[in-house]
């Protein structure tokens, strides 16, 4: 137990140097300020149109939608998780980290504990941000501190999926450009097949977008997939990961 | 600088690039036409025309997103392979003029982005005849504006290539390529989407009938393209190579 948490300590250490944690700070922050920006400019048009939401609802619905955060954060993860390995490959390879006592399965299952603390830290930020940016805007409705726990609790398993299944991918190649391609293109391009809530149960990067806490949304398709994706993809990597012969 | 774009070519050979550049745009129109599919009864009801619905659900996230985002990975992947093993070292003692290196990466870099581009055009004409929609196609549009918004996507593709060669770090062009590329969604939507070259695909393509023909983006961006390229070019001859 205690080499595996010095494993994922030893994750982190990697990153120190690197871009992650800009990526996670800037990302998210810089997606609730989008988000702050848009409700400030369109206030009235928003708090029309969108009569029946309370404005912290409408807030939420600019930051997930029109700021992009539903593709910015699987974005920000696939990146992380290519660049856990980049790091590696670019220090000499698994190599010494494999002569490390530690199994290979607990390795992979170290790094997998290191994206999803990143992603918590990621919905913590951005969360924060949005509730900063609506202290700052004088919202007439009072703070509903459920919605907010309960939308992040809900990206988070959500994204469980993205990060088993971009964690695998990243692994099975050296170079980074293509495990970042597969990433965005899959997110790209599954966002928009998965209008049909059948395909969208099949489809990992798709569940984020029902992982919006209001009503008429069916947020369990967010929560099944991201449970069920994400054990899986993890199973399949780790077993993967297991047999992979590591020669460079 | 026959060879060295040949050298270049050779250095790629063994990457997985090509095979990037040609399966994104297909993978884009394969949605936007299976959301055609979806709707068909929303979108042909008023009798529009079926080419112009697919070639529109394609090219909104095309321009918008997919298109920079492609670029930036390519022109990055230009950069990398010297970066990654210390390769300027090696690169820069061979007897080449600095100039023709950097001219011919650049060359490469945007014939790859030239073929996504065709692949795109190939991949709408091939959904329409999927969907068998009818003659006549307009081909104006379905060639002509994704070409016009290739001519207006160099401002991009020569800030990543400077970025890219400049920074030894991957990470530096591909998250500021990529971190550009997530706003322009709200920037096409201000007044300030002129100073923004990240948008110049969008507007060029019109954003698919979202925002009015401007033809401010032409001269624009190959001003920004000249600058940028000779700014690049001075700082590539001039520079001392330490790593």
């Amino acid at each position: 137990m205690k080499v595996f948490l010095s494993s994922i300590k030893n994750e982190f250490l990697k990153q120190k140097r690197g871009f992650t944690w800009i990526i996670v700070l800037l990302l998210s922050l810089g997606t609730s300020f989008l988000a702050f920006v848009d409700v400030y400019l369109r206030y009235d048009y928003l708090t029309k149109k969108q009569n029946l939401l309370n404005t912290w609802e409408i807030l939420l619905l600019e930051n997930h939608l029109s700021a992009l955060w539903f593709i910015t954060f699987p974005l920000a993860v696939t990146t992380i998780c290519s660049l856990l390995y980049y790091v590696d490959y670019k220090d000499g390879g698994l190599k010494y980290t494999l002569t490390l006592p530690i199994s290979k399965n607990k390795l992979y299952f170290s790094k997998w504990v290191t994206v999803v603390i990143f992603s918590i830290f990621m919905i913590i930020l951005n969360i924060s941000g949005l509730i900063l940016a609506g202290k700052i805007l004088n919202f007439p409705d009072s703070l509903d501190i459920y919605l907010f726990l309960k939308y992040g609790i809900y990206q988070f398993i959500s994204l469980l999926g993205v990060i088993s299944l971009q964690l695998w991918l990243s692994s099975r190649t050296n170079n980074i450009i293509v495990s970042l391609a597969q990433g965005f293109v899959g997110i790209i391009a599954s966002l928009f097949l998965a209008q049909s809530q059948f395909i969208a149960k099949l489809i990992p990067y798709a569940h984020i977008l029902y992982s919006i806490p209001l009503k008429g949304e069916n947020n369990s398709i967010a929560i099944q997939g991201g449970i069920t994706f994400g054990l899986l993809f993890l199973f399949i990597g780790m077993v993967h990961f297991k047999r992979k012969d590591i020669l460079d | 600088m026959r060879k060295m774009l040949q050298i270049e070519m050779l250095k790629l050979k063994h990457s997985k690039v090509l095979w990037i550049a040609a399966l994104a745009p297909a993978f884009i129109v394969f949605q936007g036409a299976s959301n055609f599919l979806r709707y068909y009864d929303l979108f042909t009801g008023k009798g529009q025309n079926i080419w112009n619905q697919i070639y529109t659900q394609s090219v909104i996230f095309y321009s918008f997103l997919l298109l920079p985002i492609l670029i930036t990975l390519i022109m990055s992947l230009m950069g990398k392979v010297e970066n990654d093993n210390g390769g300027w070292k090696y690169a820069l003692t061979l007897p080449i003029k600095r100039k023709d290196m950097y001219i011919s990466k650049f060359i490469l870099g945007s014939c790859i982005v030239f073929i996504n581009i065709l692949v795109f055009i190939v991949s709408i004409l091939i959904a329409g005849k999927m969907v068998k929609a009818p003659d006549p196609i307009p081909y104006g549009m379905i060639i002509g504006q994704p070409l016009l918004s290739y001519i207006v996507s160099f401002p991009i593709m020569i800030i990543i290539y400077i970025i890219s060669i400049n920074f030894s770090h991957v990470g530096v062009p591909l998250g500021l390529g990529i971190g550009l590329t997530l706003p322009t969604l709200l920037v096409a939507n201000t007044k300030y989407w002129i100073v923004y070259p990240w948008t110049y695909p969008a507007m060029a393509t019109s954003g698919g009938g979202l925002f009015e023909q401007n033809m401010l983006i032409y001269p624009f961006s190959i001003i920004l393209f000249v600058a940028a390229f000779a700014i690049g070019l001075y700082k590539f001859t001039t520079k001392d190579i330490l790593s």
